[in-house]
Parts: C-alpha cells; structure tokens; sequence
C-alpha cells in the first residue's frame, strides 16, 4: 500500500505552500479558494500588497520516468475542459516530484506560466477537452524545454517575490499626475 | 501562525507518507480541546489519537554549554488541561536552512509531558518548559521519546495499535463486571 492520490495532491499542496512561507521569510501568502471552479489551488500575494495575485494550480507525480538510461522524467498529464482553460500572465502552474524516500518534493521543481506550458506541453484538444503531457528532465545537465521553468525548492520563495514583481511592474496602472483628477470636467477614456 | 501551520502540515506529511497511507488525519473545526488532529489507522474506528503539534524555529544552548536544546514554552488554561493516554504531544526543530523537521523530533504522552516539562501553576494557568537535547550522545529523560521524521509514521501505527489493544482489554473487563455474582479480587 502507498499513499492515495487525494494524499499526494495534499502534501505536495501543502509542501508548496511551506516552501513559499519559509522561502520568503513569511513575506508570501497563501489563500485556498472555497470552491476550485477556476483550478486555482492557491491565491498567492506578498503581505501588505493588494491589487497584485498569482493563482497557482499545482500537479505532481510520486514516480520517475526512465525513458532512457540514467536519464529521470518528471512525467504529468492532464485534461482540462476548453472553456475552463486560463491562459493569463496571473495564472501559473507548479509541478514538482514527491520523492517518498526523501518524504519531500525533490528538486528541481518546475514553475510555468500558463500561456507558456499550455504552448509547450503538446496540447491536444479533442472533443472540447485540452489534454497536455509535460515529461521534464530532472537531471542537472539537461537542456530540454523545461530547463528555464526549473526552481530548486529552497528557492521557490524568491522565485514567486521575482514574479511578483515582475507582473506588477508590467500591470501597473499609469496614474495621471496629482490633482488632474480632481479638475472639473475631466474625463478619463480608456481604449480596449 | 505561519510556522504553527507549517509544522502540522509537516507532521501530517510525514504521517501520511511514513505509514504508507495508512494513517488518517484530521483536523477538529474548533480547537477547544487543545487537539491540532485526531489521528487514526485507515479503517480502524472508535480508537483515536489526538495530538498536539509544537515548534520551535531555532535550538540553543543552555547554561554556556555546547550541547544544542529543543526549547518550547508553552501556557495551558489549567480547566484546559488533558492528560490522557490518548492525548500526545509532538516536539521539533522546524529547521529554516532546510525548510523541514531536524531530527531527532519528539512524541510524548500528555502525561509523561505535563509531569517532566518543567510544570508551574500560577493561578488559573499552568506553564510548561520543554527542554529536550538534540545531540546524539544525549542520555536526557527525553531520550525514549525520540524518533527520527521517517520513522514517526511507523512509531504513530504502534502507538495506535497499543492504545487499541489497551480499549479492547479494559473493555472485556467491563463485559465481566455485567456477570451476576462477579466478585473481583486482587493481590496486595
């Protein structure tokens, strides 16, 4: 007997979420959504700054893959119906081994935005469902397509602060200089 | 909050993972009864164990020496206290460079715990002082509470086990005080 997969998606949820707590100094925070509708695992924001989320969905295999000798693959798939799938620069994805010797996620982990896993991981849409394979190596040296996305565990922390950052520098909303809201008969257009 | 969260949901993995699955956790809505989990073996009910998780983020020395100390401190409302076979306590070094427990980590009975870990009354509350050495060469009175993190899955089956065998004798013997004429002895 082994632990279910219910028990798998919980410890590698929570294990996330300690790598996240620990990794940022308690900077990062985490909220489960009440209902899972839109395949968030996590609501995550750095304290004290609102406006400003990651949404993360996180998967995990507690196996290896040998598609050659010597040579280790973190193998996940899944399906996600079309009109549920997000592909937005807020949503990620995490995948990650649960190594049950170790009793611990096993690095490298993997972070992915959407928009790119959803390119990269050999999308096949059939009957209005996606279904995506990703197969990463976990081995140092490689250099395959998900060799970018890697994120060692103890670092996983920094890694969401840099995201973070980088997504409320480039979603920042222009403000107009002080008092020219305040003008009489301003009018603010925006274009879509 | 963060680290209180974070060392559950440590213990819990741990549980899971070192049992193979076997071991089932849950956490009560309220925690009025100072219980993080009730624990129990999948598929075996009516014997639960509670248990109560404890942290410390950093371990020091005491008195000048050298050897290294898991010290957690700890305040209980004495009409809150439990001491009972069921109700346990588990004691680690949640330790910040690896982001995991160190070992050796700590499972003790409430009883054992409420008698040794420097208990103090004042007033309506009793405090208790953990003071438990890390190193291996230890001879502390911790020592026959140690386990290492792989094991705890293991050490939480047999403690489970015991306590059920425990349930199952005390329960025959209420069967026998029910037969009309028993009359119990015992040896002085």
């Amino acid at each position: 007997m082994r632990i279910s997969s219910v028990q798998q998606g919980l410890i590698v949820e929570r294990e996330f979420a300690k790598f996240l707590m620990m990794g940022s100094a308690g900077a990062i925070e985490l909220a489960a959504p009440m209902s899972d509708d839109e395949r968030r695992d996590y609501e995550i924001h750095v304290r004290g700054q609102y406006g400003v989320g990651v949404a993360c969905q996180v998967k995990s295999a507690a196996t290896l893959q040998h598609m050659s000798k010597n040579v280790r693959y973190l193998n996940i798939f899944f399906d996600v119906r079309a009109e549920r799938l997000v592909n937005s620069p807020f949503f990620w994805y995490f995948f990650a081994y649960l190594d049950l010797e170790l009793m611990g996620l096993a690095d490298p982990t993997f972070l992915v935005p959407s928009t790119d896993f959803h390119k990269l991981a050999a999308p096949i849409l059939r009957d209005g469902v996606w279904r995506f394979s990703m197969a990463a190596s976990m081995e140092p040296k490689s250099r395959d397509r998900w060799n970018r996305y890697r994120v060692k565990a103890l670092e996983l922390g920094r890694a969401l602060l840099e995201i973070n950052k980088d997504l409320k520098r480039a979603h920042a909303v222009p403000m107009p200089p002080k008092g020219v809201l305040s003008a009489p008969g301003v009018i603010f257009v925006g274009s879509r | 909050m963060q680290q209180g969260i974070i060392a559950q949901n440590e213990f819990a993995k741990l549980l899971m993972i070192g049992s193979r699955g076997k071991i089932e956790l849950a956490a009560p809505l309220t925690d009025e009864e100072r219980r993080d989990f009730e624990i129990h073996v999948h598929g075996q009910y009516g014997s639960a164990l509670a248990m109560q998780v404890k942290s410390a983020l950093e371990i020091g020395t005491i008195g000048g020496g050298h050897a290294h100390y898991l010290r957690i401190h700890f305040d209980v409302r004495a009409s809150r206290l439990v001491s009972n076979p069921q109700f346990w306590y588990f004691c680690a070094f949640l330790n910040p460079a690896i982001m995991r427990f160190a070992d050796p980590t700590f499972l003790i009975p409430s009883e054992e715990f409420h008698r040794h870990a420097n208990p103090s009354r004042n007033g309506d509350m009793w405090h208790f002082t953990l003071e438990a050495s890390m190193e291996a060469e230890s001879h502390d009175r911790w020592i026959p509470y140690r386990v290492n993190q792989r094991e705890l899955g293991k050490k939480v089956m047999v403690i489970t086990r015991d306590l059920v065998k425990a349930g199952s004798s005390s329960q025959t013997a209420s069967e026998l005080l029910e037969i009309p004429g028993m009359i119990w002895t015992r040896t002085v």
